[in-house]
C-alpha cells in the first residue's frame, strides 16, 4: 500500500482517507449552522486553495482534540461580521461592539458543537473536545502552522458575503 | 413567577435568553459566566431554574450542575448548549439536569420547556 510521511511517522493512505472524512464532516457542519442562523438559501462552500496564509481582519481559532487533532480558523471581514451579527441578533447592525462580537463567537460555538455531535457518532467515540472559540482582531493575520492535511474553504453566506474556514488537521485516530 | 439564573460565558446568549423570557412570567434574578461564578450565585440567590452552558472557563456546566445538586438535590436545572453529543446530554440528565436545550435552537421549543418547570 503507497504510504506518505506525516511528521516523522509513516502512515497509510487509510489515514488520508479519514482525514478527508473528517473535513467533509466539520465542512457539512459548517454549511449546515450557517444555513440554519442565515436561512438565505445561498449557503455554499468552495475550495480555495490547499493551504490558505493569510486571514481577514478577524479570525477565530477552535482547537480540537482528542480522536482528532487540529484546529479550524475563521477569518472574515467586518461586513461579514456584522452580516452575521444581524441574523444572530435580528436587528440591523451599524457597529461591532461587545454584543456583535459575542454573537458572532456564539455563531462559531454552535459549529463547533454540531460538528462534534458529527464526529463523536462518526467514531462512535466520545473521545472528541473543542476548545471554546477564540477570538482575534488585528492587521496581516497569518496561519503559520504546518500539519499535513490543511484545506481552506470560502464559505458563501449570501451575495458578497463570506467566511474563509481553514481546517488543519495533525492526526486522526483511526476507530 | 419564575426566579431564574442564566449561566453561560457568551454576553449575546445571556442577553438572547433575557430577552426571549416573557417579563410576566420570569424574573433573571442573576447570571453567572462560569461554572464557579454559577455555584456561588445558586447559593446566594437560590434561584427557582437555572438555565446552564456546558462550555466555559473554570468549571464546565456538567460540573457545575454536580456542585449545585450536592447543594440543594431539588435544583432544577436545564442545560443550554451547543454541544449536544449523546454521551453529554446522558451525563447531564444522570447527573440530574431536567432537560437539555441544544443551541442553537427554536425559541418558542426553549420557552415551552422552562416554562413547562414547576416551581
Amino acid at each position: 500500500m503507497p504510504k506518505r510521511r506525516k511528521g516523522g511517522m509513516v502512515v497509510s493512505n487509510d489515514l488520508r482517507e479519514i482525514e478527508l472524512k473528517c473535513i467533509e464532516i466539520i465542512l457539512n457542519a459548517i454549511l449546515e449552522t450557517a444555513e440554519m442562523i442565515v436561512g438565505s438559501g445561498n449557503v455554499s462552500s468552495v475550495l480555495i486553495e490547499e493551504q490558505k496564509r493569510k486571514l481577514d481582519e478577524n479570525a477565530i481559532l477552535l482547537g480540537i482534540a482528542g480522536q482528532v487533532n487540529g484546529e479550524l480558523i475563521f477569518g472574515l471581514n467586518e461586513t461579514a461580521l456584522k452580516y452575521i451579527a444581524s441574523k444572530m441578533l435580528e436587528m440591523e447592525i451599524d457597529e461591532v461592539n461587545e454584543l456583535t462580537t459575542s454573537s458572532m463567537v456564539e455563531f462559531i460555538n454552535m459549529i463547533s458543537g454540531s460538528a462534534t455531535i458529527k464526529l463523536v457518532d462518526h467514531f462512535d467515540s466520545d473521545k472528541l473536545k473543542m476548545s471554546p472559540p477564540l477570538f482575534l482582531k488585528g492587521k496581516d493575520m497569518n496561519i503559520d502552522n504546518r500539519p499535513d492535511t490543511i484545506k481552506s474553504y470560502r464559505v458563501s453566506l449570501d451575495e458578497g458575503i463570506h467566511i474563509d474556514v481553514t481546517v488543519a488537521l495533525i492526526d486522526v485516530k483511526k476507530k | 413567577m419564575v426566579n431564574l439564573l442564566i449561566v453561560d460565558d457568551s454576553f449575546f446568549m445571556r442577553q438572547m435568553l433575557k430577552n426571549m423570557l416573557p417579563k410576566d412570567k420570569f424574573v433573571v434574578v442573576g447570571e453567572a459566566k462560569t461554572g464557579e461564578e454559577a455555584v456561588q450565585r445558586y447559593k446566594e440567590l437560590k434561584p427557582d431554574v437555572v438555565t446552564m452552558d456546558i462550555t466555559m472557563p473554570d468549571m464546565d456546566g456538567i460540573e457545575a450542575l454536580k456542585e449545585i445538586k450536592k447543594l440543594d438535590s431539588q435544583a432544577k436545572i436545564v442545560m443550554v448548549s451547543a454541544m449536544g453529543q449523546k454521551p453529554m446530554i446522558k451525563e447531564a440528565l444522570e447527573a440530574g439536569a431536567l432537560d437539555f436545550i441544544i443551541k442553537p435552537f427554536d425559541k418558542e421549543k426553549a420557552l415551552k420547556i422552562l416554562s413547562s418547570i414547576k416551581k
